[in-house]
């Protein structure tokens, strides 16, 4: 009863730098991408004994034993590892499980994903409470602060935001766009442009050809990685509505990596690549 | 007792007087077949003149495209490369799925029977999964060759093959039972649904996305090589169905019975089978599974105007394309500029009618 | 050849023969009945000569070999009533006598085949059924709808020059005697007008009055084929249906008339 009670509680303060502190904990599971790179990043990556699927950044954590997928997660497979303490993103799932993982002996420190610049060093700082760290953590948090503040500098110096449209997939031609409440949002924005979907819908969603004519973006996004680039290229240029847009007729395309939507340490540097990228390709 | 002093002969006894004989409802099919036909091109017109870019001028586009007036190209394309398609895509496969209904449950002399039973659902839907997890592993040049349409490509595939395999199972000795094909139906849909559950569970993140749109349904993506591919089989079915209207009204009365009106049972199930699986399979490739619109469809105008195939299936292919039109229009507009999956829609709508026919016709149900 | 023929027909289901090499035939122009105690093999026999069953042996109608004529074919020259009226959708009593028309050649005029239906329900006693739900009604309605509609589909009892055969499988079982009479005196005036009937009959005494040739069956063998009065005897009967019968002559007619006895079990006999 006493840990359900402190899973509840650590679900209400997560995020907030009153977290609760394990920092005698050895045997930690990490579950999200960017917790596993803030842990490494504050040097307690001899404290893990596993990650989950999502978790493949530093290279070397791959090497961890794998819980399964962030979204899919299996109490008796993270219990096997035998840790003392879980940090975990609060999107993390299903509820049963985490509501199993809070009911056993083990500690579970939820961390709030938000995609904001804020949201990064206050997550920072909660992990870095989690596993008592919380001088490395105040300093890497300052650090990616004064990185932003560098950025936002640059930012200033821009005229005129640059209309993005993220498109997650096109599979069938049907394109996939990210709304608000998204990393892509939130990279977007950070990298100083403007999502065009930002105020029309919340999350990942099926968007009307039509629409995406009206919302004539200038530059259209996309993730990193499954197959071919230069065939992704010329089918999405191949959809009648993307063509019409300004993108489209300036064929201006640009990648960003997975890793970049998920907020975590790197994000300043990937808001910066991507700004770099949008503005580079502006001014030539 | 008089009529039995009468020979077998041509004399009549009956003088028509040219009234409509009671029990005869051919007139409210085509009474039918009027509305629908004027009702279809009403449709077929708002849905290509309303949509999110609304301010686009869809009759001056309209002419510029044979040359009789001018017209910015952003209103060319919106009309001719996204609603046209699109709306043609949604007719087509409305048509498709309730003729397709109409004439399953005619084969299987069953109102609740779907399209779905002949497996082509399961087979597609695994087709589809397997190629958005795995389509990626393919050579290059492969996955250049297909582009956009391997998805599609391999949905119609395992619909189609899935069919293939049912129904050879369920036939022996040149007769195809139809017990067996859906009982069959069942162990392979099970089978298919595990194999496809094992390779989404290999899935990331954004291909389960990809799979959770795949699987709902929608007709956005249409382009004309899309209509282009599908619209063959799905026209071969269009044309062939009139064809089976008078053998599937012998088969109400069992199949024995059917054969000795002069119907050859088997060939009929060969070729209803057949191309029942080539249309809906091009249905489900383009568009992903779209409930209901098989059953709902015929079932009311059942109600409407007897169960005549000769005019349910001209009015069910009708139909069928209206209401998908309509759900189109509606799956566009209510949370633009995202669009609500056309499937979401029709199942919605057909979900509770589905249970209300369940409840009314529980007797029907026996098989 | 104006002969339904049935030459050495062996049907089994599963290793057990169901009909174990039955010669059976019938002439045009006359009713034959098949009859039998239950489970004798009277419906397979039916079953087999209208192809619904796998046989071996050979069936034919007016010297062709069914097996090699065309389901069309068959169709304009046979019709079939079958035991269980099954209808899968609401059709109306019109709509299922109309389905006889399928085949298309119930007349050789054409205009006449729209007022056959009406034709066809009148002479079965249902004039003003038509706008009826077919589903809606009971037992002994349904059969004579379909008999109606298989009449519909060979009005015409001799067509280009040939006998059309008409097989009936149990017509008369759900109906009440008026009506059996009806049925009965229909299939008789077909094969008068020079078509040739099949009838499974279960009623002795019906078969007795209508039928012109009997075929009586016992444990998928035919034990004999001739008048009823040649088949109906007390001896053959008891030793068939394991039933003493009492064997008299209706009034009219001069048809055989049997009365069946109590019946003396197995055991009881042993006792005595």
């Amino acid at each position: 009863m006493m840990r359900l009670f402190s899973f509840m509680a650590a679900c209400a303060i997560a995020g907030s730098v009153q977290a609760e502190s394990y920092p005698e904990s050895s045997a930690i599971v990490s579950v999200g991408g960017p917790i596993t790179e803030i842990i490494y990043a504050l040097g307690a990556e001899d404290r893990l004994v596993a990650r989950d699927t999502t978790s493949v950044f530093p290279p070397a954590a791959n090497a961890l034993p794998d819980v399964g997928y962030m979204r899919k997660l299996s109490a008796e497979g993270v219990l096997s590892v035998s840790p003392d303490l879980i940090v975990a993103r609060a999107t993390s799932g299903p509820p049963e499980a985490l509501e199993q993982l809070a009911a056993s002996s083990v500690p579970v420190v939820l961390v709030e994903d938000q995609f904001t610049k804020e949201a990064v060093a206050a997550s920072v700082l909660t992990v870095g409470e989690a596993i008592g760290e919380t001088e490395k953590a105040e300093a890497l948090a300052g650090q990616i602060s004064s990185d932003f503040a560098a950025l936002d500098a640059d930012l200033a110096a821009v005229a005129g935001k640059k209309r993005v449209m993220f498109v997650l997939s096109m599979d069938g031609g049907r394109l996939n766009a990210a709304g608000a409440g998204t990393g892509a949002n939130g990279i977007i924005t950070l990298a100083g442009a403007e999502n065009v979907f930002a105020d029309q819908f919340q999350s990942y969603k099926l968007v009307d050809a039509e629409a995406v004519i009206k919302a004539a973006p200038e530059v259209i996004i996309m993730m990193t990685g499954r197959g071919d680039h230069t065939l992704k290229a010329q089918q999405l240029w191949g959809i009648p509505a993307v063509a019409l847009t300004p993108a489209g007729q300036a064929k201006a395309l640009h990648h960003v990596p997975g890793a970049a939507l998920g907020f975590g340490p790197r994000t300043a540097t990937f808001a910066r690549d991507l700004h770099d990228a949008l503005y580079a390709q502006a001014a030539e | 007792m008089a009529a039995l002093d009468k020979p077998f002969g041509t004399k009549r006894s009956f003088d028509p007087g040219g009234m409509r004989l009671s029990g005869d409802r051919t007139h409210r099919a085509r009474r039918m077949s009027f509305v629908l036909v004027a009702a279809l091109a009403l449709t077929f017109l708002v849905s290509l003149g309303w949509g999110a870019a609304d301010d686009a001028d869809v009759i001056r586009a309209l002419l510029a495209k044979f040359g009789w007036a001018d017209a910015s190209v952003r209103d060319v394309v919106i009309l001719w490369d996204i609603r046209m398609p699109r709306a043609v895509i949604g007719a087509l496969v409305g048509a498709s799925l309730a003729v397709s209904g109409a004439i399953m449950q005619g084969l299987f002399r069953n109102p609740l029977a779907d399209p779905g039973l002949v497996g082509v659902s399961a087979g597609a839907g695994f087709g589809a999964v397997a190629a958005i997890v795995l389509g990626g592993l393919l050579p290059l040049s492969l996955q250049s060759v297909f582009g956009f349409y391997l998805v599609p490509f391999a949905a119609f595939l395992g619909g189609w093959l899935s069919t293939i395999l049912l129904y050879l199972i369920a036939t022996q000795n040149g007769r195809t039972s139809v017990a067996t094909m859906l009982l069959a139906g069942i162990a392979l849909g099970a089978l298919t649904g595990a194999m496809t559950g094992l390779i989404v569970y290999h899935a990331d993140d954004d291909q389960l996305r990809d799979l959770t749109f795949w699987s709902m349904g929608s007709i956005a993506g249409a382009t004309w090589p899309k209509v282009w591919t599908a619209a063959p089989l799905i026209g071969l079915t269009l044309c062939a169905a009139p064809f089976m209207a008078r053998a599937l009204n012998a088969l109400a009365l069992g199949e024995a019975s059917a054969q000795h009106l002069g119907i050859s049972v088997q060939r009929m199930k060969n070729i209803a089978i057949l191309t029942v699986a080539g249309s809906v399979g091009a249905s489900v490739a383009v568009t992903g599974g779209i409930g209901f619109v098989g059953i709902v469809v015929p079932h009311l105008l059942r109600l409407v105007q007897g169960p005549d195939h000769r005019g349910l299936l001209v009015n069910s292919a009708l139909l069928g394309a209206i209401l998908l039109l309509i759900a189109d229009c509606v799956s566009r507009t209510v949370i633009a500029p995202a669009e609500l999956p056309i499937g979401i829609i029709t199942a919605v709508i057909g979900g509770p009618f589905f249970l209300w026919i369940l409840l009314k016709n529980r007797k029907l149900v026996d098989l | 050849m104006s002969l339904l023929q049935a030459t050495a027909i062996e049907v089994s289901y599963g290793a057990r023969p169901t009909l174990d090499g039955v010669d059976f035939s019938a002439k045009a122009g006359e009713l034959t009945a098949i009859v039998g105690p239950n489970g004798s093999g009277k419906t397979t026999l039916l079953r087999a000569m209208t192809g619904e069953l796998a046989y071996e042996g050979r069936v034919r109608m007016n010297g062709e070999d069914c097996a090699e004529v065309s389901v069309q074919e068959l169709a304009m020259r046979r019709a079939v009533l079958p035991q269980a009226s099954r209808l899968a959708f609401p059709f109306t009593v019109l709509e299922v006598v109309r389905l006889g028309l399928t085949a298309g050649m119930g007349s050789d005029r054409l205009e006449d085949r729209e007022y056959l239906p009406q034709e066809a329900l009148c002479r079965v006693g249902l004039s003003g059924f038509e706008g009826r739900m077919f589903q809606e009604l009971s037992g002994g309605e349904k059969q004579r709808v379909q008999l109606a509609r298989v009449l519909v589909q060979i009005w015409q009892p001799v067509w280009q020059g040939e006998p059309r055969w008409l097989l009936l499988d149990e017509p008369v079982s759900a109906l009440d005697i008026g009506h059996q009479m009806v049925v009965m005196q229909i299939a008789k005036d077909y094969a008068a007008a020079g078509g040739g009937v099949v009838a499974v009959m279960h009623d002795l005494n019906l078969t007795a009055m209508f039928a012109d040739s009997v075929a009586l069956l016992d444990r998928g063998r035919l034990v004999k084929q001739g008048t009823p009065r040649e088949v109906f005897t007390t001896d053959i009967l008891r030793e068939t249906y394991a039933c003493p019968v009492q064997m008299n002559t209706a009034p009219a007619g001069n048809v055989p008339w049997l009365l069946p006895q109590s019946v003396v079990m197995p055991e009881q006999a042993a006792a005595e």
